[in-house]
């Protein structure tokens, strides 16, 4: 069951509006983000180890704009947030906004694998 | 109004935006391609495609070429440049899109997508490629039509040159031919007939009696006067009976029939122009005579082959009949006595029905081994006039006043 806080309505309205009300293609969306999320979160991660800025600004940039495309609002200002430190470059204190997201997307996957579930023929 | 279709390129390194832009345009029936970073973008607009771009939806942020270093390639192409383009970007990020926009971006899009603005936003940019695509077309018409008229001037340029080069020949050709005749070569354009080649030829050659006595003793200017006169009146002749005029030599001239240009009836045509002079000569004579020459005409015709051609060279070309035909007619008009018309036996056989003529015996001929026969035309029966007594003409000359046939006599005896 989708949790109402963690996906925006309207957002959501605005993507089915998109794909044309197509169940299958809306799960193949969904595949990718939840296939591709965990990926950035990852890129995220090693590349604030290592140090590089460029490369965390461009991961969060993915992440922030994936997760506003299926109204996942949180996750978005999270991404953005990080984003932004690696658009400047201070890195300091950015591992705790990593564990927010990771924390968030546990739950946006799961509001997003209920809303799939709820789209099939007979579910 | 129906949307415009068209073929779009979406540059995104994200692979959600690609695959739902993509859904979101082909359910608007345009046709999508996508390229996942600003370098696969280039390469794909300069693959040349059938048909071509007509929107790109660029991303601002990628790896490698970001969307603002994309953008700046496209714009420094000149056969990109007028494509069409829309910035692909975050809510947030609407500040580097307007930048783009002053970089030469058409719109932006922002991230997540509107459905409505992205079929508006791309309306507006179908709209704007199609006129610029139609002005390329006018553009297109345009030097098409620019080249059109290069052509023609070029043709023009081609067919002035070529009509001077034909006046040049003809000329050149009018040196020799008639006017009809020289025309004929020239249009044809087969200046081939000049080459040298034997042909069965009628020879004309024709001179004065008394000038030399008379060259002796005339001033310069009566001299040059006489021939001149004389030159006027039979060159128009020549011309008339379509002979070819080999050259004038003092009061002697040569004309020959059937080349370079073939004539249906060569000895006709021959004997008709030698008895045109003698009438001609008529008046000729009675001026001179008043003017104290004694003047006379004579002719020789002869038929026979003879090698024709061009000879000379350049700045000065004749055009020759060589061969024991023109020595033939050469001594038949030195033994022609005043008036006469004397031809070989074969040009008689050639015209014994339509003239006149009585035989002269055989002559005994410088460059001949045996005695030739030849004959002397007395009347030409001109299918174009009446009868043409050619000997009343001698009489003339002759200055009597009695039976033609005497006065042939009395010359002759």
């Amino acid at each position: 069951m989708a949790e109402p806080d963690v996906l925006d309505r309207a957002a959501l309205a605005d993507l089915l509006a998109m794909t044309g009300g197509d169940a299958a293609f809306l799960a193949e969306l969904i595949d990718t983000y939840v296939a591709d999320t965990p990926q950035q979160l990852a890129t995220i991660r090693q590349s604030l180890e290592s140090g590089d800025a460029e490369a965390v600004r461009r991961a969060a940039h993915s992440l922030k704009s994936n997760s506003a495309t299926f109204g996942a609002a949180t996750l978005a200002e999270t991404g953005a947030q990080i984003e932004a430190r690696g658009k400047t470059g201070e890195l300091a204190g950015t591992g705790e906004l990593v564990a927010r997201a990771d924390a968030e997307y546990d739950r946006v996957r799961r509001a997003l694998r209920a809303l799939q579930a709820a789209g099939e023929p007979g579910g | 109004m129906t949307d415009q279709r068209g073929t779009i390129l979406v540059v995104d390194d994200n692979r959600l935006n690609r695959l739902l832009l993509t859904r979101a345009l082909e359910a608007l029936g345009h046709a999508v391609a996508t390229a996942e970073d600003g370098g696969q973008a280039l390469e794909r607009l300069r693959e040349g495609r059938a048909p071509p771009f007509d929107v790109v939806l660029l991303d601002v942020v990628m790896p490698e070429l970001d969307g603002y270093q994309t953008l700046a390639r496209i714009k420094e192409d000149r056969a990109l440049r007028h494509l069409p383009v829309i910035m692909i970007s975050a809510l947030d990020e609407t500040d580097s899109a307007i930048r783009c926009i002053a970089l030469g971006a058409e719109d932006y899009l922002a991230k997540p997508f509107d459905p409505v603005l992205l079929r508006a936003r791309l309306g507006a940019c179908l709209e704007k490629k199609r006129l610029h695509d139609q002005e390329l077309a006018y553009l297109a018409t345009i030097e098409a039509r620019d080249a059109e008229l290069a052509e023609w001037n070029r043709t023009l340029e081609a067919r002035v040159q070529a009509q001077l080069e034909e006046m040049e020949r003809l000329g050149r050709l009018r040196r020799f031919l008639s006017p009809q005749l020289a025309e004929v070569i020239v249009s044809s354009g087969d200046e081939r007939l000049l080459e040298g080649h034997r042909r069965e030829v009628t020879v004309v050659f024709c001179d004065l009696r008394g000038f030399t006595a008379f060259a002796e003793t005339a001033r310069p200017e009566e001299l040059m006067g006489v021939l001149r006169e004389y030159h006027e009146a039979f060159g128009p002749l020549i011309f008339r009976y379509e002979g070819t005029l080999e050259r004038f030599a003092g009061d002697g001239m040569m004309v020959f029939f059937n080349d370079p240009v073939p004539c249906p009836d060569p000895v006709w045509g021959a004997v008709r122009m030698a008895a045109a002079m003698q009438r001609r000569m008529v008046d000729l004579a009675r001026g001179w005579r008043e003017r104290g020459h004694q003047l006379s005409l004579g002719v020789g015709i002869a038929v026979g082959v003879a090698t024709c051609g061009r000879i000379g060279f350049e700045g000065r070309f004749d055009y020759a009949a060589i061969g024991p035909v023109t020595n033939l007619a050469a001594r038949l008009c030195d033994r022609a006595q005043p008036g006469q018309i004397l031809i070989s036996e074969r040009a008689y056989a050639e015209v014994a029905d339509r003239v006149a003529a009585e035989p002269v015996g055989e002559l005994s001929l410088k460059g001949f081994g045996r005695p030739v026969p030849a004959f002397n035309v007395v009347e030409v029966k001109d299918l174009d006039a009446a009868a043409t007594s050619v000997a009343g003409m001698a009489m003339d000359n002759a200055g009597g006043d009695g039976d033609p046939r005497r006065a042939i006599v009395e010359v002759q005896g």
